[in-house]
């Protein structure tokens, strides 16, 4: 979220900073990564459900992807509703 | 012994006959008019809070999203560029609890509350309201108030009336006053906000009379604009304005605007526009001071330096803004102690030297007496007793 934020990435906000207060960092990917993140935490999921636009299988709050080696090539997308 | 009321009629009729006197006998008025809170309140709710006030340049807000914050009496404000290219006066409290939403100046995207991370866009419109939307909050219910907001000659002018009638109408004879100078024109270079120790008419009083300037500015005003060769200048009901002329011996100031003339471009030019705004407008230069009345004896002073494109060089332009500040310590060295003894009982209602030096004050006594009611009737005496 903070490096979609500060590269000035349409549609995400981060608006609470981070702390799963407001739902303005909503993202989506593939099956495959959305596989490798693992699934979110049950606060996560439940600000989830405030996101604007419709939630996906796959959608995620970026605030609570922390950047690492692992996730080296992650490709993320702001669904279209959001923007 | 001052009465423990203040007698809020009684001062307004000696308004009335302070300002109803002819140019040639003009006093001052007394300085339990710079006083008395009970007055000031009253000047507050009868006229202050529903006249226009300069907030600022609209161009040291230039891009979308760009912001700077401030304050009318109870109203926190918020001055920001839209996405369409306007200039808004919003209320600065979040929607939700109050709290205030932006703090100084800058530029964004959003404004998001630092209490719950309700969100705003740049035209106030409530974006994001988390957990909130089975609570009727929405764009159409929770956006931010905005205020009556007019930007004219490049001032951004707010009144917090919602039925305050349009400003720039009202000053063609101003904008003929300004009209060379193409004071809209004019770039912002930097802005300063301070809070003296006075009554806000003090120093607009002290700002439009020339009488003081070689006596009180002997070296950074006295060179450029002696009290000699000051001319009071145009007024009307919104307005009163001098000129202060440059002695033949002092060098140029500058070329400013293609189409001033001589007469222009060797003076400055002063004016007020009624209530508060004080100004200096020269060729190359315009400094203008918005002055927020707090209290009876206490004032937020927010003032701008603008300049004419890029003739005036850098060190130049710090030049004239040390100079400035130096202006202002002068003067407000002068006001802060003067606030301190006008409660005397013997505070003079003295005569206000010739119009020329002293004219302007005549000409705002003739505005604050028109913001006063019309004579009560006579029954108001008998129910004294």
């Amino acid at each position: 979220m903070r490096a979609a934020c500060d590269a000035g990435v349409p549609g995400i906000h981060g608006d609470c900073g981070g702390a799963l207060a407001c739902a303005t960092c909503h993202v989506a990917t593939d099956p495959v990564w959305a596989e490798r993140l693992g699934p979110p935490g049950p606060l996560e999921d439940e600000m989830l459900d405030m996101v604007d636009g419709e939630r996906t299988p796959t959608s995620r709050l970026s605030c609570q992807i922390l950047a690492s080696e692992e996730l080296e090539g992650l490709i993320l997308i702001v669904p279209p509703a959001v923007l | 012994m001052t009465t423990a009321i203040s007698d809020i009629p009684s001062m307004n009729d000696r308004l009335r006959v302070v300002a109803g006197l002819p140019e040639h006998d003009a006093q001052c008025l007394p300085g339990r008019f710079y006083t008395d809170p009970d007055y000031f309140r009253h000047e507050v709710e009868t006229f202050l809070s529903r006249e226009w006030h300069c907030l600022g340049r609209a161009d040291e807000i230039p891009g979308p999203g760009d912001y700077f914050t401030g304050q009318l009496f109870d109203e926190p404000l918020l001055v920001v560029r839209g996405d369409d290219g306007a200039v808004r006066v919003l209320s600065n409290l979040c929607r939700h609890r109050g709290m205030p939403l932006a703090e100084g100046s800058g530029s964004t995207r959003r404004f998001v509350c630092s209490y719950h991370a309700w969100s705003y866009g740049r035209a106030g419109e409530l974006v994001n309201a988390p957990r909130m939307r089975d609570k009727g909050v929405t764009r159409e219910t929770c956006s931010l108030p905005s205020f009556p907001c007019e930007v004219w000659n490049g001032f951004i002018y707010a009144n917090l009336d919602p039925e305050a009638r349009p400003l720039a109408p009202r000053l063609g004879q101003l904008g003929d006053l300004l009209g060379h100078y193409r004071t809209g024109e004019m770039r912002i270079v930097r802005s300063f906000e301070e809070e003296w120790r006075t009554n806000w008419k003090c120093l607009v009083e002290n700002f439009m009379e020339a009488y003081h300037l070689s006596v009180v500015h002997p070296e950074t005003l006295h060179p450029y604009t002696p009290t000699g060769l000051s001319r009071k200048s145009m007024s009307d009901d919104s307005f009163t304005s001098y000129c202060a002329n440059y002695p033949e011996t002092a060098g140029s100031r500058g070329t400013g605007a293609p189409g001033l003339t001589e007469e222009e471009r060797r003076r400055s030019t002063l004016f007020c526009l009624f209530p508060t705004q004080i100004a200096s407008q020269a060729a190359t230069l315009l400094v203008s001071f918005s002055i927020q009345p707090l209290a009876v004896d206490r004032i937020r002073v927010r003032w701008t330096m603008s300049t004419w494109g890029d003739e005036l060089t850098q060190d130049e332009l710090e030049d004239r803004i040390a100079l400035w500040h130096e202006v202002n310590r002068e003067d407000r060295e002068k006001l802060e102690r003067m606030q301190r003894t006008l409660a005397s009982r013997h505070a003079p209602s003295g005569p206000l030297a010739p119009r020329d030096y002293e004219g302007t004050i005549w000409d705002f006594y003739r505005y604050l007496g028109r913001q006063v009611p019309p004579e009560e009737t006579p029954l108001r005496a008998v129910s004294a007793y």
